[in-house]
Order: C-alpha cells, then sequence, then structure tokens
C-alpha cells in the first residue's frame, strides 16, 4: 500500500543510542570497510513522512552501487521509475521512456550523487561539509551529520547514517528535513562485491 | 419628460431581462454541485508532471479533502524530494496556504497559476466563497457552466469533462479529465497557452485502493 495513516503507536521503538567515544576508532572502521566494498547489490525500501500533511508514502525497488560512482536506483512500486547516476549524467526511465541528462545542469541531482556516493566509499565521514556526530546502540552504530553549507541548511537538518554493528556496512539512511518531514531508506538482502555487469546502468537498449 | 419615460421603463424592465438571461435555474441548481471528484473526504494519488519553462519535475501528487472540506496537496519527486505542499481552505478569506515550495518555484506567477490550477480541479463548484454559477445553455449532451465569467466548466450529468479559462476573450487555459471505471477522473490534463506551465496527473490510487 503506497499510502497509509501516519500512526505513531505502530512506529518502531526508538533505540537507546549513546554517543560513541572513540570516534576516530570507528571511523576507521567503517572507511577501512566501505575501501573493501567495491559493489552493492541491496532491496531497499523509502519512506516519506510528510509530517504536517499526517501521511507516509512508501515505495520500494532495487538498489545497485558499482565504484567508483555508478548509482542505480529502481523503484518497483507504487510506480516503476529507474534513475541511473555516474557522476557526469543521470538518466531516468519513467514510463519506458529514457531521458538522460547532463549532471552539471542538475545540482540537484550532482548532490545526490555526491552524497551517496560518499556515503558509502566513507568519504562523507572526512568532509568538511558536515558536522559529524557518532552514537552506538545494541547492534547500530549511527553517523548524524550536520550540514555546514547554508543552502543546504536551509532543506536538511541533518541526515543519519546507520551501519550495522556485524560488518559497518550501511543499513540505512534518514535525512531529517528543516520542515520536520523525513525520509528514511532501509537496505535489506545486501550482496556485496558481487559482479555486477556495466551495462545495469545503461538504461539505453 | 419622454426620455425620462423611456428611462423609467428600461430600469424596471431590465432585471427582468437578465432573469429571463438564466436559461434554467433548475438546471443550474441541480448542477451546480457538480465536482471534479465525485466524493468527499478522498485521498488519491496522481502520478504527476510538471512542465516549467525548461524546467520538469515528475513524482507523486497527493490529495486529501478533510472533513472541513479543505485540501491539502503534495508533490514530492520519485526519489523522496517535495517539491511543494499547498492547503486550500474553501470560504475563508485566506484560502490558500503555502506549506512549503521549492525555491525554483517560489516565484509569483509561478505560485498565482499553480494556485489557480489545483482550485480549478479540487474546489467543486459550492466550495468557492461566493458561487456564481449561470448555466450558458445546452450544446448537444453537454451542459456548460460559467463560474465568475471566468471559468467554463462543460458537465455532462455529474461528471466535468474539461475546463476553459478565458481572459479579454483569449483562451487561457484548458483542462482535460478522462474518466475510467470508477467515477474519478484516471487523466487531468492542464494546458496553459501563454505561460509554459502543462500539468500530466494519472490515478495511481484513491482511498487507499487500487
Amino acid at each position: 500500500m503506497c499510502i497509509m495513516l501516519l500512526s505513531f503507536s505502530v512506529a518502531p521503538p526508538s533505540e537507546d543510542f549513546k554517543r560513541v567515544k572513540d570516534e576516530q576508532s570507528l571511523k576507521n572502521k567503517i572507511i577501512e570497510k566501505a575501501k573493501n566494498t567495491h559493489s552493492i547489490r541491496s532491496d531497499f525500501t523509502q519512506e516519506k513522512h510528510l509530517t504536517m500533511f499526517e501521511e507516509v508514502m512508501n515505495s520500494k525497488g532495487e538498489f545497485l552501487f558499482k565504484e567508483p560512482n555508478k548509482v542505480r536506483w529502481e523503484y518497483v512500486e507504487p510506480i516503476s521509475y529507474i534513475i541511473v547516476l555516474d557522476g557526469k549524467r543521470v538518466s531516468i526511465k519513467d514510463d519506458e521512456k529514457v531521458k538522460s541528462y547532463d549532471m552539471d545542469s542538475n545540482p540537484i541531482f550532482k548532490e545526490i550523487n555526491r552524497l551517496l556516493v560518499h556515503s558509502l566509499n566513507g568519504e562523507i565521514l572526512s568532509s568538511k561539509d558536515f558536522r559529524i556526530e557518532y552514537y552506538e546502540s545494541k547492534d547500530r552504530y549511527m553517523a548524524r551529520l550536520f550540514p555546514n553549507n547554508e543552502d543546504m541548511k536551509q532543506v536538511i537538518d541533518n541526515i543519519e547514517i546507520y551501519f550495522a554493528k556485524i560488518d559497518f556496512g550501511v543499513i540505512g539512511l534518514r535525512i531529517n528535513e528543516y520542515s520536520q518531514d523525513f525520509t528514511i531508506i532501509k537496505f535489506q538482502n545486501r550482496i556485496l562485491n558481487e559482479d555486477i555487469k556495466n551495462s545495469s546502468f545503461n538504461l539505453n537498449p | 419628460m419622454k426620455i425620462l419615460r423611456i428611462l423609467l421603463l428600461i430600469l424596471i424592465l431590465s432585471p427582468l431581462s437578465l432573469l429571463a438571461g438564466q436559461i434554467d435555474s433548475s438546471l443550474v441548481l441541480e448542477n451546480s454541485s457538480a465536482r471534479v471528484f465525485p466524493q468527499e473526504r478522498f485521498r488519491a494519488v496522481y502520478k504527476t508532471k510538471i512542465d516549467i519553462k525548461d524546467k520538469s519535475f515528475s513524482g507523486l501528487l497527493l490529495v486529501r479533502e478533510n472533513a472541513d472540506s479543505s485540501f491539502r496537496i503534495a508533490f514530492v519527486t520519485e526519489v523522496g524530494m517535495k517539491i511543494f505542499e499547498f492547503e486550500f481552505f474553501p470560504r475563508k478569506k485566506d484560502a490558500f496556504h503555502v506549506v512549503s515550495i521549492l525555491s525554483y518555484l517560489d516565484r509569483g506567477i509561478i505560485l498565482k497559476t499553480l494556485r489557480r490550477d489545483f482550485e480549478s480541479l479540487f474546489m467543486g463548484f459550492t466550495a468557492f466563497k461566493k458561487p456564481k454559477i449561470k448555466s450558458l445553455g445546452k450544446a448537444s449532451f453537454t451542459q456548460r457552466y460559467c463560474y465568475e465569467g471566468k471559468r467554463i466548466y462543460f458537465v455532462q450529468g455529474k461528471q466535468i469533462l474539461s475546463m476553459t479559462r478565458s481572459k479579454f476573450l483569449s483562451t487561457k487555459e484548458e483542462i482535460h479529465f478522462t474518466y475510467g471505471d470508477n467515477a474519478f477522473p484516471q487523466l487531468i490534463n492542464i494546458h496553459h497557452l501563454g505561460v509554459k506551465l502543462d500539468i500530466e496527473m494519472k490515478l495511481i490510487k484513491v482511498n487507499g485502493s487500487e
């Protein structure tokens, strides 16, 4: 179901996150893990919480990443929609039509691609664009990134990146907007370092 | 004195002639509740594409009518980025509230046009502050209703088939509705003449069902 009423009673209980004491050690482990991750294939779910609207938009699909900077989001519900980013161009398949744009002409997509790739390769943790706090719960680490850029601050309050304690891999993101809306992306069934063909990132037949 | 009599005659007769111009008041009353969306308090999702000047935005448009007849709409891209969120309050002085809008679109002419477009869709005839609706007569199976002299809706039974908005005898906007099995419009096409702003909407879900 694409739309459901926002119900705080069914929301997962918030985990007890505490600040990490040795942040540098955690950061090094996450970056080391990221450096050894050459590709990711994963299912994902996306929840867009419209707080004032009191609605949640749910979607799901498959996510592919191949280093250095190829990303493919394929939405299968509620609509079929594919977006491929490769650092230079963004290609979108919508209603069987494919359109490609120069990423320089679309700063929003350029920023999304940069954030995604830097989140996956760990570079975001060394970025001067954010002030970062590290937290941990029983099962997860979380890096909370506060943007330094004034333009970004007007839209995004902070970004939370969640890592599995078992392997330091990225298992989810939460983008908290200034408007109190937020987006949760969860990655499931992650397969790392599979041989993903370059053709997966080419939407033209 | 003769001129005065003639003037008096004109003054007395003129209201009668105006009344006679409103063709069939029973039809007006019957159809004045015609709405683009047939039921009150609904929730719908439309796959939507908005072309503005040289930019194109696609995503999902959420529409909800509340118990107080107010409307709330939000346009969110497929990747979860909100383009805008508006509220409409019929019969109120401040009938339109911008909850949020992307800075690129936060310009007077664009906001005014979007507001007018969505008011044309989501505010039923009777939802406007002071409905002034008159029948413009029948043309084959279609009746035409004029709202405040600007919007002309083409109505068949209880369904609105299209709408045109004109200014100084020139058409400024056209909206076409295509219906499927249920009474909700499956396709809505909004086309502006003079302003490069077109909207295409395709129904994905209504009231949580397919």
